[in-house]
């Protein structure tokens, strides 16, 4: 814009008009390009209606002040329903907690079926119980929990149950639910007593098992150990049997050796040696005025042999 | 347009210009990698600790701390955690393959491992993670026997926990990587806890009844073998005293038959006499004379010395 230095000064108004209008221009031209980030989806609607969806992450383009631009979250989002009661096929009740992460994947039919995170929200909790009850339903309580090597599947089930969701999601509400799972199983509060109680006589007929264990070890090794003392002593018995009984044989050889020689002075002199002992303090003699031991006494002459002598 | 203003118009775009390139400007600690968005879309590579200049309007950084660790108490709550103090009534216990019930308390830490992945996935990772692991220990104490589970199961339950959350983590594409899972306990139920510790005790009664029996036995057989060899060597003993006994006698008597064999009537005398010294004086003796033999049951004593009163 050049100056007119001969015409006449034109009205402010004329001469910042252009001004004006370059400014508008710039500030219209720089509403038209908008950046769409890896998190989020964007959808252009022109007066409230949707003319194009962008998934894309980059720099897009609009015309300003007719287009609008809603964008969406597209990272990922969980979502806990409402814990829910389900019967297996074997009829036992279990409380099963689930979690569900999904996020948007078709923005224009998320708007237009579900529109808030809220809204969808209610539904998948519809979508997960409902395709719980039946995925629980159809098998028994032991492919959830089990001991057993091999039989609990509990994650093949609940794939199961993250496919039918992910299918139903999908093609109703343009949701991708990326998995579905369980955070808890639960018997129902009213059965937890009864659940206890089992609990407690289990571990009562465990420690009984570990107690009578105890004795039985116990008594055996008792018994055992009578056994060997018994064994011991009777065998010491024998051998002390044994040796007394060749001891005497011994002396009595000896002593037959040597008393063949004279039998008769034997018997005098072991009975002498017997008088010896079986006459004690308690012993009480009665001697007849005429024996020989107090003959000396009366006749003053010693007998030439003993006759006789008697203890009483 | 007057050169004065010409200069004021670049004077005012050098500045402009100017502050767009400061503010360019980006720090990134050394806890932190940068992960840059140009015009939204993530570039593959982050930007490392230092100083680094993007081009305004066109990079956005994004700072992600790398270095730090989150720890998520599971079964538990812990003060810094600003959660509520206590736990609802099933949280925290789980069912075991035998369908027992065992209250189990973990601590799992995690960190940002893909800072790209993370920014472009990552909300709630906490709960996220948390929510990760509970379903992983569901399903792994589902296959755990109670005993198994208290004991050495507590192993198994552990790497399972640490592989399946990270899987769970890596399918989601979350960025997040598992530093380390601990199990800090795990209990049975306040309500069985008595009959659990019981059989505890039931096992160490057990032990003990056995360690009782063995010190009946080890007190039992040395004893048994002692009387045993007691017994044993007092009649080697008997029998040595007696030989020795019988050849001693033998040889007492050889030696007197022989000397009886000179004289036999004044050693049988002899003999005789000496024995009666011997005996006599211990024992009461009454002489008794011919028809008077019933003094002996007179209530008086006799007069002889030798018997005492009574």
């Amino acid at each position: 814009m050049e100056e007119e230095p001969e015409t006449p000064r034109p009205p402010l108004l004329r001469r910042l008009a252009p001004w004006a209008l370059g400014i508008a221009v710039i500030l219209f031209l720089a509403r038209v390009p908008y950046v769409v980030e890896a998190t989020e989806y964007a959808v252009r609607t022109r007066f409230g209606r949707p003319v194009s969806v962008v998934t894309t992450p980059g720099l897009h383009a609009r015309v300003p002040l007719v287009d609008d631009v809603v964008r969406l979250d597209a990272r990922l989002l969980y979502f806990d329903p409402p814990p829910g009661e389900f019967l297996t096929n074997d009829k036992k009740n279990i409380v099963v907690t689930p979690f569900v992460l999904w996020r948007i994947e078709e923005p224009l039919r998320f708007l237009q079926t579900l529109v808030t995170r809220e809204s969808a929200e209610a539904r998948l909790a519809d979508l997960v119980a409902s395709e719980t009850g039946a995925a629980l339903g159809s098998v028994p309580f032991t492919r959830l929990v089990s001991a057993t090597a091999g039989e609990a599947d509990l994650a093949g089930v609940v794939a199961g149950i993250g496919d039918r969701v992910r299918k139903r999601a999908a093609a109703d509400y343009g949701v991708k639910v990326v998995d579905v799972r369980l955070k808890r199983i639960a018997f129902p509060e009213q059965n937890l007593f009864s659940v206890f109680g089992r609990m407690r006589s289990e571990r009562e007929r465990i420690a009984r098992r570990f107690r009578s264990e105890g004795e039985e070890a116990a008594l055996k090794i008792r018994a055992e150990a009578d056994k060997e003392k018994t064994r011991l002593l009777s065998e010491a018995y024998r051998k002390a049997q044994e040796e007394k009984g060749a001891g005497e044989a011994e002396a009595a050889r000896i002593y037959a050796k040597a008393t063949n020689q004279d039998p008769d002075l034997y018997k005098f002199l072991r009975t002498l040696q017997a008088y010896e002992k079986i006459l004690d303090e308690k012993t009480t003699l009665v001697l007849p005025g005429d024996s020989d031991v107090l003959r000396l006494l009366t006749d003053g002459a010693a007998p030439a042999t003993p006759t006789r002598k008697g203890p009483n | 347009m007057s050169p004065a203003s010409r200069k004021a118009a670049l004077a005012v775009a050098g500045l402009l210009a100017a502050g767009w390139f400061l503010s360019g400007i980006v720090a990134v600690r050394t806890s932190q990698q940068g992960v840059v968005l140009r015009l939204g879309v993530p570039r593959p590579i982050p930007l490392t600790p230092g100083i680094h200049w993007v081009p305004r309007g066109i990079d956005r950084v994004v700072k992600v701390e790398v270095t730090k660790t989150e720890t998520v108490p599971i079964g538990f709550r812990t003060a810094e955690g600003g959660l509520a103090a206590t736990l609802s009534a099933d949280e925290g216990q789980w069912l075991t393959g035998d369908t027992n019930i065992l209250a189990v308390q973990l601590a799992v830490q995690y960190r940002v491992a893909k800072p790209v992945e993370w920014v472009v996935n990552g909300r709630d990772t906490r709960e996220q993670v948390r929510r990760a692991t509970e379903s992983v220990v569901t399903d792994a104490m589902g296959k755990l026997p109670v005993d198994e589970a208290l004991t050495a199961g507590r192993l198994t339950l552990l790497e399972e926990v640490r592989r399946g959350t990270q899987g769970l983590l890596d399918d989601w594409q979350s960025g997040v990587g598992i530093v380390s899972v601990a199990i800090r306990s795990v209990d049975p139920p306040p309500a069985v806890l008595a009959a659990f510790q019981d059989v505890q005790n039931a096992k160490s009664d057990r032990e003990r009844f056995v360690n009782e029996a063995e010190s009946y036995a080890n007190d039992t057989l040395p004893r048994a073998r002692g009387e045993a060899g007691a017994l044993v060597s007092s009649a080697v003993s008997q029998r040595q005293r007696r030989v020795e006994e019988a050849y001693g006698d033998a040889a007492r008597f050889e030696a007197l038959r022989r000397e009886a064999s000179l004289a036999p009537g004044p050693l049988r005398a002899r003999l005789y006499l000496e024995t009666l010294e011997e005996v006599l004086p211990r024992m009461k003796v009454y002489v008794v004379d011919e028809g008077t033999r019933l003094r002996l049951v007179r209530p008086e004593p006799a007069g002889d010395a030798s018997v005492p009163p009574r």
